[in-house]
């Protein structure tokens, strides 16, 4: 790509020739060649000097694309960052290896992505990126009269399934985990979903388990980490 | 004897003349023999401290505080520093330190005549910038930055002596020593800046001038002569174009303006400045900057424009200076050759084809700046 650090750039395509449009001209500070160096690096665009001096600065498409990576993995470090277990001073240095680690999901809609024996149950944390999700909750009281009742409403930044990051992996076996069994989450619209594992999170944090939990109750001085994470997360909230 | 030997070949490692290298150990030797002055060893660094005269302390000191990265450092730093210095001799016609070779150490002339030699891309010869004596002090740009690459050769043309500092020396005792003060710390987070060494921030520092002008003040109008980048540390400045009009208005703490001054070299300002509120600026003379980077000025700002351009496209919101820094502008590791580059074109010339591939480095006439 390039950057216009002085003079301009005429731009054209072969099709505006032929139509004998008007080329558009790039001046001081800005870009071209971005999107086709991002994609596949190739030029969408001719491009030529329409003064004498024409200064520009080219980053290979190559490094853009790592710069881009690079980017795109600092933005999901601050995501991470908003769920309070990721948040602790133990934690922090190890997001990064998290991030990394983490993949993107996407639900449909009407989708269960969580509860009622999905595949999913106990095994990841999702942080929702884009779309509606609605939580359903069992109802208490008499077992013949009980139904999944919506809980709460889950869109973009809110969290479901830290269970797993919380708990020792001894205590999930047979918990249809990350939430109980009476819990369910649906998605409402499509949604999209960082997906991270309790597998990475063992790898990365399973020996800081302790320390980050300490860290946790005294940030929220003297709460029980249930109540804090239950101001968000509905799964916490008993 | 043994350990004179190995003195020797510790400081001659940077003489580049291998026709010379022997004649440079065996001089070195008799040199270090004639001080006999061998007397500790640093602790598992394998570097041995010399004795100096009275005089020749007198000397270093003098000649240091001569030089801006030392106008900060006190007496007894100064001459502990001095001690720690130890001498070489350089022959005839051998290079003492070559462009784009990485090195370690900063000189003072003892004796002797060196020319600084400069080779610029396109250039076939190097050219000659400076003449050092007796008194006057080279190879600073490895103290300063942290690649550590010198920016010029340093020949000898007559047999000369120098004093060498290891960059461990200096970072050790003079910045470690010295206070740092709120324009250094203001420094520290600006943009531009941020790929020096403490040492060199430390250097600005004290050659900086931070005034305070009240509302509407003009700073300096298009087209006048002036030589100094500005720093805004607080207040709004407006740039002016023709006709008075309004081009653009700067406010972040850390932004710089006037830095056109410093890149055409011309000195003739291209748009005016003036203040909108009460405002305190940090100016710095070109000639501090032309020094600190004889080379790497136009890199510098090459990176400040490229992040300021790169953090508007989406998808490159988290851009910082450490990622730029990471792949944006260090050099390939095989050739040698800083990452952005900045290319001048002529009138009608085609940097891109539609459809072609992005070609991986263009041969055009480019000028790398670093």
């Amino acid at each position: 790509m390039f950057i216009v650090k002085r003079g301009g750039l005429m731009v054209t395509t072969r099709m505006q020739q032929k139509l004998r449009t008007k080329p558009h001209r790039l001046s001081e500070r800005a870009h071209f060649g971005t999107t086709g160096a991002i994609a596949d690096s190739t030029y969408r665009e001719s491009a030529s000097a329409t003064e004498e001096l024409t200064q520009v600065l080219r980053l290979p498409a190559t490094h853009l694309r790592l710069l881009r990576d690079k980017c795109a993995l600092a933005a999901r470090v601050n995501v991470l960052k908003k769920v309070p277990v990721l948040s602790t001073p133990s934690a922090r240095p190890l997001l990064m290896s998290l991030a990394v680690d983490a993949s993107i999901a996407t639900f449909d809609e009407g989708t269960v992505i969580m509860g009622d024996g999905q595949q999913h149950d106990g095994k990841n944390l999702f942080l929702i990126e884009s779309g509606i999700a609605n939580m359903y909750r069992m109802t208490l009281g008499d077992p013949t009269t009980r139904q999944m009742r919506i809980f709460g409403r889950l869109g973009a930044g809110d969290y479901f399934g830290e269970r797993v990051l919380l708990d020792p992996p001894s205590q999930l076996d047979g918990v249809a985990g990350g939430m109980s069994h009476s819990e369910a989450v649906v998605a409402v619209t499509d949604v999209q979903c960082i997906v991270l594992s309790r597998s990475s999170f063992d790898t990365h944090m399973g020996a800081h388990r302790e320390s980050i939990l300490a860290e946790l109750s005294t940030m929220v001085d003297g709460r029980t980490v249930g109540t804090v994470l239950g101001c968000k997360v509905p799964s916490f909230a008993r | 004897m043994n350990k004179v030997l190995r003195m020797s070949i510790d400081v001659g490692d940077e003489c580049m003349n291998q026709k010379s290298t022997k004649r440079v150990r065996r001089r070195m030797g008799v040199q270090a023999v004639a001080l006999s002055a061998i007397t500790e060893k640093n602790d598992g660094c394998n570097k041995f401290k010399v004795i100096h005269e009275r005089s020749q302390i007198n000397f270093l000191s003098s000649a240091l505080s001569k030089h801006f990265l030392f106008t900060a450092v006190n007496k007894s730093t100064m001459e502990g520093v001095c001690k720690s210095m130890h001498y070489v001799e350089i022959p005839a016609g051998s290079n003492i330190i070559q462009q784009g070779q990485i090195g370690d150490s900063f000189y003072v002339v003892d004796s002797g005549e060196l020319r600084v030699m400069m080779k610029t891309e396109g250039q076939d010869e190097a050219k000659v910038i400076q003449t050092l004596r007796r008194g006057q002090c080279f190879g600073e740009s490895v103290l300063m930055t942290v690649s550590m690459r010198r920016a010029a050769s340093v020949r000898a043309s007559v047999d000369c002596g120098a004093w060498v500092m290891h960059k461990r020396v200096y970072e050790e005792d003079v910045l470690a020593k010295s206070v740092g003060s709120s324009v250094e710390e203001f420094l520290k987070g600006v943009d531009v800046f941020y790929r020096l060494s403490p040492a060199v921030v430390r250097g600005i520092a004290t050659r900086c001038e931070l005034l305070e002008f009240p509302a509407n003040t003009v700073i300096f109008k298009k087209g006048e002569l002036s030589n100094d980048m500005y720093f805004i540390v607080a207040g709004k400045v407006a740039i002016i174009g023709d006709n008075e009009r309004e081009l653009s208005t700067y406010t972040t703490r850390g932004e710089s303006f006037g830095e056109g001054a410093i890149l055409t070299g011309k000195g003739r300002r291209t748009a005016g400045v003036v203040t909108r509120t009460t405002t305190s600026l940090l100016k710095l003379h070109a000639d501090v900057i032309i020094k600190l980077f004889p080379l790497g000025v136009e890199n510098l700002l090459d990176e400040k424009l490229a992040l300021q351009v790169l953090k508007l496209i989406p998808g490159f919101e988290e851009l910082n200076e450490q990622m730029l820094r990471d792949y944006g502008v260090t050099e390939d590791e095989f050739l040698c050759d800083p990452v952005l580059r900045s290319i001048t074109l002529e009138p009608g010339a085609l940097i891109a084809e539609e459809r072609k591939p992005a070609e991986q480095r263009p041969c055009s006439s480019s000028s790398a700046a670093g």
